[in-house]
């Protein structure tokens, strides 16, 4: 993957994720420990860590300019399905001890795939 | 039935034991076990009532919490209980007593705060023979009463503190403020290269093989 430019082998979603996860590797400095996670409720996007933190994200990829606030909005149904599915990997995983969080990563790709803007938003998802 | 974690703790066995005359209810629990540095801390905490509606989703195991909505249910707890107390036992005391008697000892020391006094305790998993209260013992009871959940918030929080503010600012360079002592690649490899500290627990094994003693007894 070259900075910026992005195939769309799979639509805009999968390219929306590709440069999420990169964005997180690189500008973010976190790992990125799995991608795609599911359980039978629900999905997360990328699951990576900041130092002991996880943090779940949500990726939201857009193509139009309409972006601003409505990229971290989050539906409740989607939110309890996130967080199951994050209950669950800290279970599977024996990460029980660590601290947890979910955050939205916003990306906006312009008409030819590459990355115009991406927005992370800390917490957007709260559990509660 | 709505999707959820596990399903929430209640208050329905605090308020049997309130039927039966106690008044005042504690639950205890504790947190940092399992850590290879800093104390055991243990919380106990008497709720005047159930949680209301508006909090009850946060009052919780406080591993199922984000660590930004266990802070604010920590503000509110702490405001909001008749009362809670917090104690703890040192590495040197978990190396000198064993893991479980010093986690014990963190408990009375927590119930010793409360003020007013408890007269009855809801535990997690552990009986107390030290102290002289009738106890409820329940299994995995963070996550089924509201008064060892709010205990669990508590102990979790002001341990986090201690190991972010005090410990990190006394002994920096372990990374405590990150995984507050438990056992990452980046403490091992601290531990290796600084030594262990006198809030690292000896009798731990990874702290023994990070400071190069060989271990005779298990822990």
């Amino acid at each position: 993957m070259s900075d910026g430019k992005l195939n769309l082998p799979d639509g805009v979603g999968k390219a929306g994720e590709a440069a999420a996860e990169y964005y997180v590797r690189q500008q973010l400095g976190y790992e990125v420990p799995a991608r795609n996670f599911r359980v039978t409720e629900g999905e997360i996007d990328l699951i990576a860590t900041d130092g002991y933190e996880m943090v779940f994200i949500e990726v939201k990829t857009r193509t139009s300019r309409s972006f601003g606030e409505a990229t971290v909005q989050v539906s409740n149904s989607k939110r309890q399905h996130i967080i199951t599915a994050a209950m669950t990997y800290l279970s599977q995983e024996n990460k029980d001890n660590h601290d947890w969080r979910i955050d939205v990563l916003g990306v906006q790709l312009s008409r030819d795939g590459s990355v115009d803007r991406i927005d992370h938003v800390k917490n957007a998802v709260v559990d509660e | 039935m709505p999707l959820k974690r596990k399903s929430l703790p209640d208050f329905s066995v605090e308020s049997t034991l309130r039927d039966d005359g106690s008044l005042f209810v504690a639950g205890v629990d504790e947190v940092g076990r399992g850590t290879l540095a800093g104390p055991v801390v243990a919380a106990a905490a008497i709720l005047p009532g159930p949680v209301p509606d508006d909090y009850k989703s946060i009052i919780r195991d406080s591993k199922q919490l984000s660590a930004i909505a266990r802070d604010r249910a920590y503000n509110w707890l702490t405001d909001w209980c008749v009362s809670y107390g917090v104690g703890s036992s040192s590495a040197g005391e978990i190396d000198t007593l064993g893991i479980v008697p010093a986690t014990k000892l963190a408990m009375s020391r927590a119930i010793a705060e409360l003020d007013p006094y408890a007269d009855h305790l809801m535990i997690d998993a552990v009986e107390l023979n030290t102290v002289n209260i009738p106890q409820t013992i329940i299994i995995k009871g963070d996550s089924k009463s509201q008064s060892i959940a709010a205990a669990s918030i508590i102990a979790k929080v002001t341990r986090d503190k201690l190991m972010a503010g005090v410990f990190e600012d006394q002994f920096p360079g372990y990374g405590f403020a990150d995984h507050k002592g438990y056992g990452t690649k980046f403490h091992l490899s601290a531990l290796d290269s600084l030594g262990a500290t006198p809030i690292h627990r000896r009798t731990f094994k990874p702290v023994q093989s990070a400071i190069g003693r060989d271990s005779e007894s298990g822990d």
